[in-house]
């Protein structure tokens, strides 16, 4: 067992330690730990550099002599190999230490942790004392982020099954585009193929898990795409006048854009994207809000007052 | 995704992490470190052991990598080709980003130089990984909390909680004994009876900021009414939007058996709370029992109708 993670780090070592390519035959002859037939070296080299890939290695294939068709050579350049984010300072270092802390018991603590040590080994001593006081923390989520991470960073397109708004399940396939929290939820949001707009999906009402799409090529994210405002609605074309009673209605009021004082009610002027949300917002609000303009959500709450009294009458 | 570490590949991956780690603490109890690698002493032993027979090709003592771990400390020498700590593979990176951007919210608008350094942080992790899509982050709600008050409901015990009210934007101290959750389509509330304001108030999950258990035990008077005539049964039935009729009213077991014109029972302690669920359900929900409360829904959206039409 502890035999191939010895030859890991001694293949790793010979690779880096070259300034040139080494061939196969080199490795084997040199690097401790490849014994056996020729195929069963063959066959653990194969593996050995795809489980080096896998941690992030970078394996660089050459050849030694470009006019020869010569045996393949290997090695690691200490460029790629070394974590490289230019000068860190203890007041940084702090910073990225309260970002992994943040996954503790979540999703990518594994991860967040592991970056961690690599970062406390540049030999810069962390400043924490120079950050306010703070815990932030990130919720925990049943989607493997790892599928995803990969799907965003290698534009490849994934698929998974969505609970509609029926509870219907249906099959998506979606160029990731981003990932984000907000209110303890985590969200996707990216290019949907069939709707072919970009769409937000929960995660608690993704079906299982999510897998790389088998079809579909790699995308191009937009220039102009962002995140922030798709999550938070803030490029919202709709708006609305809606009076709320004074001291009540604090959802509603805290999305104000304004308010007009009106006596015993404030009048508030509120721009949203989705009119579903506010005309269940003024619903809830009962007696303490009152629609003024414009008119789908003066029609909205309406109808669903209509909708009430039939429904009870 | 627990990772076994015994595995090859973690091992070999974690020896890797571990040589440029205890260049910069030289020294360092082995304790501490198996602790920090997140592993046992023994298993941080076998790894040192291993480690000690890494080297360059040829193997010779000049090319092997030389550790001591006297009396439980380790040092580190003649590993200078992978002194270098192993850069950041993409999981890792887009934790820390996205750990940043929760960071950046939570950080006050007038740290300027903190959000500065963030965004540069960031963009160097990016760089690192080759990263164009998005990421952002906001803070969840503490779990800790939330077990601290379901524990308190459900064995009535008082706590102190700290509570940002938004409105007057005041930081409180106060004592609460939770009664039970409510939640709207937006966010999720604690009723419960404050012994400041001696009466039942709803406080705002995301707003608490810390509940530990109270010395003082609250047991107000009126408290006994609403405790012997608890939680009141009603009747819905689900006409559409079920996914949304779900994630209201948290039903558990299987959605699949989940229909429009389905019928429900749920419990609430207040009708208030009951009549804003189903005026924000927009008709998707009907309440069928008690009927004075259905009643008083036809009523009320009567009352809020004419409102309307008036003009």
């Amino acid at each position: 067992m502890s035999r191939k993670s010895e030859r890991l780090v001694n293949l790793t070592i010979a690779l880096l330690a070259t300034k040139r390519f080494i061939t196969k035959s080199e490795i084997f002859r040199t690097v401790e730990g490849y014994e056996g037939t020729p195929e069963t070296k063959e066959r653990m080299f194969e593996r050995d550099k795809d489980d080096l890939r896998n941690l992030g290695i970078e394996i660089e294939v050459g050849s030694f002599d470009p006019l020869f068709d010569d045996e393949a050579g290997y090695r690691i350049r200490p460029e790629s190999y070394a974590l490289n984010l230019d000068d860190i300072s203890g007041e940084d270092l702090a910073l990225l230490s309260l970002a992994a802390e943040a996954w503790r018991g979540a999703a990518l603590d594994g991860a967040a942790q592991s970056a961690l040590l690599r970062l406390s080994s540049i030999g810069v001593v962390s400043d924490i004392d120079s950050l306010p006081a703070m815990t932030p923390r990130l919720s925990s989520s049943h989607i493997s982020f790892e599928t995803l991470t990969t799907a965003i960073t290698s534009r490849i397109p994934v698929t998974f099954s969505y609970i509609a708004a029926e509870l219907s399940i249906e099959e998506r396939i979606v160029d990731p585009y981003g990932i984000a929290t907000r209110n303890g939820h985590w969200y996707l949001v990216g290019f949907d193929h069939k709707r072919e707009g970009i769409r937000i999906f929960r995660f608690d009402r993704i079906d299982g898990d999510i897998a790389k799409a088998s079809k579909g090529k790699n995308y191009e994210i937009p220039k102009d795409f962002d995140l922030a405002a798709q999550i938070s609605g803030a490029d919202a074309l709709m708006k609305s006048e809606v009076d709320i009673r004074k001291g009540k209605a604090h959802v509603l009021r805290h999305m104000a854009i304004s308010v007009e004082d009106m006596g015993e009610w404030d009048r508030i002027r509120i721009s949203y994207p989705d009119v579903e949300r506010i005309i269940k917002l003024v619903l809830w609000h009962g007696a303490d809000a009152k629609v003024i303009s414009d008119d789908s959500l003066r029609t909205g709450v309406v109808d669903a007052l209509g909708e009430l009294v039939v429904l009870h009458g | 995704m627990a990772k076994n570490p015994t595995s090859p590949l973690n091992k070999a991956a974690r020896m890797l992490d571990l040589v440029p780690y205890l260049h910069a603490h030289q020294g360092i109890a082995l304790s501490t470190l198996a602790q920090n690698f997140g592993v046992s002493e023994s298993e941080m032993n076998a790894d040192l052991t291993t480690l000690w027979m890494c080297g360059l090709p040829g193997y010779t003592p000049l090319e092997l990598i030389d550790l001591s771990f006297d009396s439980g400390y380790v040092t580190i020498r003649n590993a200078q080709t992978l002194e270098s700590p192993r850069s950041l593979n993409k999981e890792e990176a887009i934790a820390l980003l996205l750990g940043l951007d929760l960071v950046r919210s939570a950080l006050a608008r007038d740290r300027k130089d903190l959000l500065s350094n963030i965004d540069i942080l960031s963009q160097r992790l990016r760089t690192l990984i080759g990263l164009q899509a998005q990421l952002k982050a906001e803070p969840a709600i503490d779990g800790s909390i939330r077990s601290t008050i379901t524990k308190a409901i459900s064995s009535g015990i008082s706590l102190d909680i700290k509570y940002h009210s938004l409105y007057a934007d005041r930081i409180s101290q106060r004592t609460i004994l939770p009664i039970e959750w409510q939640n709207d389509t937006f966010h999720e509330y604690v009723f419960a009876y404050c012994d400041q304001a001696q009466s039942f108030r709803t406080f705002r999950l995301d707003r608490i900021q810390s509940a530990a258990i109270a010395e003082k035990k609250l047991k107000p008077e009126n408290l006994s009414q609403v405790l012997e005539n608890p939680q009141v049964s009603y009747r819905i039935r689900i006409h559409s939007h079920l996914r949304a009729a779900r994630e209201l009213f948290e039903f558990e077991g299987n959605d699949k058996e989940l229909h429009p014109g389905i019928e429900k029972e749920i419990t609430s302690f207040t009708a208030e709370w009951m009549r804003r669920m189903i005026f924000s359900a927009a008709a998707s929900v009907e309440l069928l029992f008690p009927k004075s409360e259905r009643g008083d829904i036809a009523t009320s959206a009567k009352a809020l109708l004419a409102l309307y039409e008036k003009k």
